[in-house]
C-alpha cells in the first residue's frame, strides 16, 4: 500500500460530504502552516527590534538581521510569482465557442495562488469538454499538482470521450505524481451538441448547478476527489440541457470564504440569486455572482482563487427532434410517418424522399437487428431536423457498437451473394452526409433539400 | 403486400404488390420458400407495382435464387420502377438477377 493510502480516511470524509470537509480540514492544516510562518515572522520581527532596541551600539548587526528577514520575505514573493505565471498558463487564454453553445468565464487568482483549473476544449464528433477543478494547497504546491492533471487531461482527452475514464486517467497521474495529501476535486462535462446532452463526473467538487425559469439541478454524482486513491469509485451520469437552460460551475473559493464577520458567501444565497435571474445572459450572470460575492466580502481579501464558468445553451435554427422506440420492426411506420411526413410539407420531392425513406428504413433496421440484437428492452432513438436547407437524421441503438470499416463491400465480386453490408452501403449512396460516432453505435445522415447546393 | 403467381410454361410469374420493407421481408420469404418447396424452380418477379424495396428483401430475394440456381433454376426481376431499379443497380445485384424491362423480356430470357 503507498503512502498516501494512509490517509484514507481524510479523503474519503472529504468525498463523501460532498461539500468536501476533508478539503476544508486539508486547507485548515495548510492555514494554519500559513499562520505559523507568519507567526514565526513576527516573532523574529519582534526579536529584531527588541535586539535594536536593546543594543543601539551593535547598528551593524541589526542591519544584516533585517537584510535577512528582507531577502527570505523577497523570495516567497518570487515562488509566489512564478506559482502565478504558471497558473495563467494552464487556463485558456480565451473560451472556444460553439454553434448552439454559449461559454463564459471569470477567473480571479488569489495573491497566494490558489490553484484553481478550469478549461473548454473541442473534442471532435461534436462533442466539447468543460472541466473546473481546484488543487488542494496554495502556491507552487497547488501549481505543481494542477499542473500533473492539466497534463494529464490533455493527453487523456484526445481519443477518450466518457469523463468517468478521462477522471480516472487523471486520478491515476495525480496519484503518481504527486506527494502524499495532494490532490484536487474536479468536474468534467463532456457535452454532445448534437443531442445537448452532457455526460459528467464529479469528483468531490462543489456541485455545478442546472438552472432554467423552471428548473434548478445540481449536477453531482459519487466519486472520490482526484489523487488520492486508486480506486476512485467515479460514477458517470448524464443530463439533458434544453434550449435556454444554463449551468455555472465554479470552485469552492465562491462558497468557502469568509467574510470578515466570519460568514461564508453560502449556497443559498447563490441559489437565490440563480433562482431569481433565469434569464440573465450567462455572462452578465457571472459578472452578477462575482460582485455579489465581492460585496459579501467587503473588503476582506479571499485567500482562495475564485473560478466561475458558466454555459449557456441556446435555441437552435432548426430544433431537433426524437423519437424513442423498442427494438421491434413494426414501429418503423410510425418513424416513417412522422419524418417523411416533414419532407412531404417542405416540399422535398419524390426522388429526395425515397431516399430518406430508404436510409432511414436500412439504419433503423441496423440499429434493431445488429446493434440491439433484436432485443426489445433496448431501444432506438431517432433524431432528427428538417429545415428548408437539409434532413439530419441520427439514428442510435444501445448495443455494443460496430466499426463501420470493418463492414465488407457488398458489391465485391466475392461478397456478392453475402447477405450483409447492404443497408450501410444503400444509406451511403443514397444521402450526402454519413457519420459515425466514435463507438459506432449512432450513425447521423445529412439530406439536403433537392433545390439546395 | 399481395403476391400473385401465374404459371407460363415451366416458369412461375410473380407479380408483387406493394413496398418490400423489413415488415413485408417475412412474409415475402414465406411465400417464396413455399413456392420453392412446391417445385418451382425457373422465376419472373414482376416488380412493376412495386414502389421501395430495402436491403432485408434484397436478402430474401437472393437465398432464394441460390436454392434454385444449383438445379438450373433462376429469379429474374421484371418491369422495376426506375427508383426501384437504382437500387437494385448501386448493389450490383442486377448480376445476380438479371434486370427486364417487361415480364415478356424476362420470360423470353
Amino acid at each position: 500500500m503507498s503512502e498516501k493510502h494512509r490517509t484514507a480516511d481524510r479523503g474519503a470524509a472529504s468525498a463523501s460530504s460532498g461539500a468536501s470537509s476533508g478539503e476544508l480540514r486539508a486547507l485548515q492544516v495548510e492555514l494554519a502552516q500559513a499562520r505559523a510562518l507568519t507567526a514565526q515572522l513576527r516573532a523574529e520581527n519582534q526579536e529584531l527590534r527588541r535586539r535594536a532596541q536593546e543594543a543601539d551600539t551593535a547598528q551593524s548587526t541589526v542591519a544584516e538581521l533585517s537584510r535577512e528577514l528582507h531577502n527570505r520575505t523577497l523570495r516567497m514573493e518570487q515562488q509566489l510569482a512564478v506559482a502565478r505565471q504558471f497558473q495563467r498558463l494552464f487556463v485558456p487564454p480565451a473560451l472556444p465557442q460553439f454553434d448552439g453553445i454559449r461559454f463564459a468565464v471569470k477567473y480571479q487568482a488569489s495573491p497566494r495562488v490558489g490553484g484553481d483549473l478550469y478549461d473548454v476544449f473541442n473534442m471532435g464528433n461534436s462533442c466539447v469538454g468543460v472541466l473546473v477543478a481546484d488543487a488542494s494547497g496554495y502556491g507552487l504546491t497547488a501549481t505543481l499538482i494542477t499542473a500533473v492533471a492539466k497534463m494529464a487531461l490533455d493527453t487523456y482527452r484526445q481519443n477518450e470521450y466518457s469523463p468517468r475514464v478521462i477522471l480516472e486517467k487523471v486520478n491515476e497521474q495525480v496519484l503518481r505524481n504527486t506527494l502524499e495529501n495532494q490532490f484536487l476535486t474536479a468536474f468534467l462535462g463532456v457535452i454532445d451538441l448534437e443531442t445537448m446532452r452532457m455526460k459528467f463526473v464529479n469528483a468531490a467538487h462543489p456541485t455545478p448547478i442546472v438552472y432554467a425559469k423552471d428548473r434548478f439541478e445540481p449536477l453531482d454524482t459519487e466519486g472520490l476527489c482526484c489523487g488520492m486513491f486508486e480506486e476512485p469509485k467515479y460514477e458517470e451520469r448524464e443530463v439533458q440541457l434544453r434550449p435556454g437552460d444554463r449551468v455555472l460551475f465554479y470552485t469552492r473559493g465562491l462558497i468557502e470564504m469568509c467574510n470578515a464577520a466570519g460568514a461564508p458567501y453560502d449556497c443559498r444565497r447563490l441559489q437565490n440569486l440563480l433562482r431569481e435571474n433565469p434569464d440573465l445572459e450567462i455572462g452578465a450572470m457571472i459578472d452578477r455572482v462575482a460582485e455579489d460575492f465581492t460585496a459579501h466580502m467587503s473588503g476582506n481579501e479571499p485567500i482562495e482563487d475564485l473560478t466561475l464558468v458558466g454555459l449557456e445553451a441556446l435555441p437552435r435554427e432548426s430544433a431537433q427532434e426524437r423519437i424513442v422506440i423498442p427494438s421491434e420492426p413494426m414501429q418503423l411506420s410510425r418513424v416513417e410517418s412522422v419524418i417523411l411526413g416533414r419532407l412531404e410539407a417542405l416540399n422535398y420531392g419524390e426522388r429526395t424522399t425515397f431516399a430518406v425513406r430508404l436510409a432511414l428504413e436500412e439504419a433503423v433496421v441496423n440499429a434493431i437487428k445488429h446493434g440491439n440484437r433484436m432485443d426489445k428492452a433496448k431501444r432506438v432513438t431517432i433524431q432528427y431536423s428538417v429545415d428548408a436547407r437539409e434532413c439530419v437524421i441520427s439514428v442510435e441503438d444501445e448495443g455494443p457498437g460496430f466499426d463501420p470499416a470493418a463492414v465488407p463491400d457488398p458489391t465485391a465480386e466475392e461478397n456478392i451473394e453475402r447477405p450483409s453490408g447492404r443497408g450501410l452501403m444503400l444509406i451511403r449512396a443514397y444521402m450526402d452526409e454519413v457519420a459515425h460516432d466514435k463507438r459506432g453505435r449512432r450513425i447521423t445522415m445529412r439530406k439536403k433539400a433537392p433545390w439546395a447546393e | 403486400m399481395t403476391l400473385e403467381v401465374e404459371r407460363k410454361g415451366d416458369l412461375l410469374v410473380i407479380a408483387l404488390r406493394g413496398r418490400l420493407g423489413e415488415v413485408e421481408s417475412q412474409q415475402l420469404e414465406r411465400e417464396l420458400v413455399g413456392l420453392v418447396e412446391q417445385g418451382a424452380r425457373k422465376m419472373v418477379v414482376n416488380f412493376a407495382d412495386v414502389p421501395f424495396i430495402t436491403s432485408t428483401c434484397l436478402g430474401v430475394l437472393m437465398l432464394a435464387h441460390k436454392r434454385v440456381r444449383d438445379e438450373g433454376g433462376f429469379i429474374r426481376i421484371a418491369a422495376a420502377q426506375p427508383l426501384v431499379r437504382q437500387i437494385l443497380e448501386i448493389t450490383k445485384l442486377t448480376r445476380l438477377f438479371g434486370l427486364y424491362d417487361s415480364v415478356e423480356a424476362a420470360l423470353r430470357g
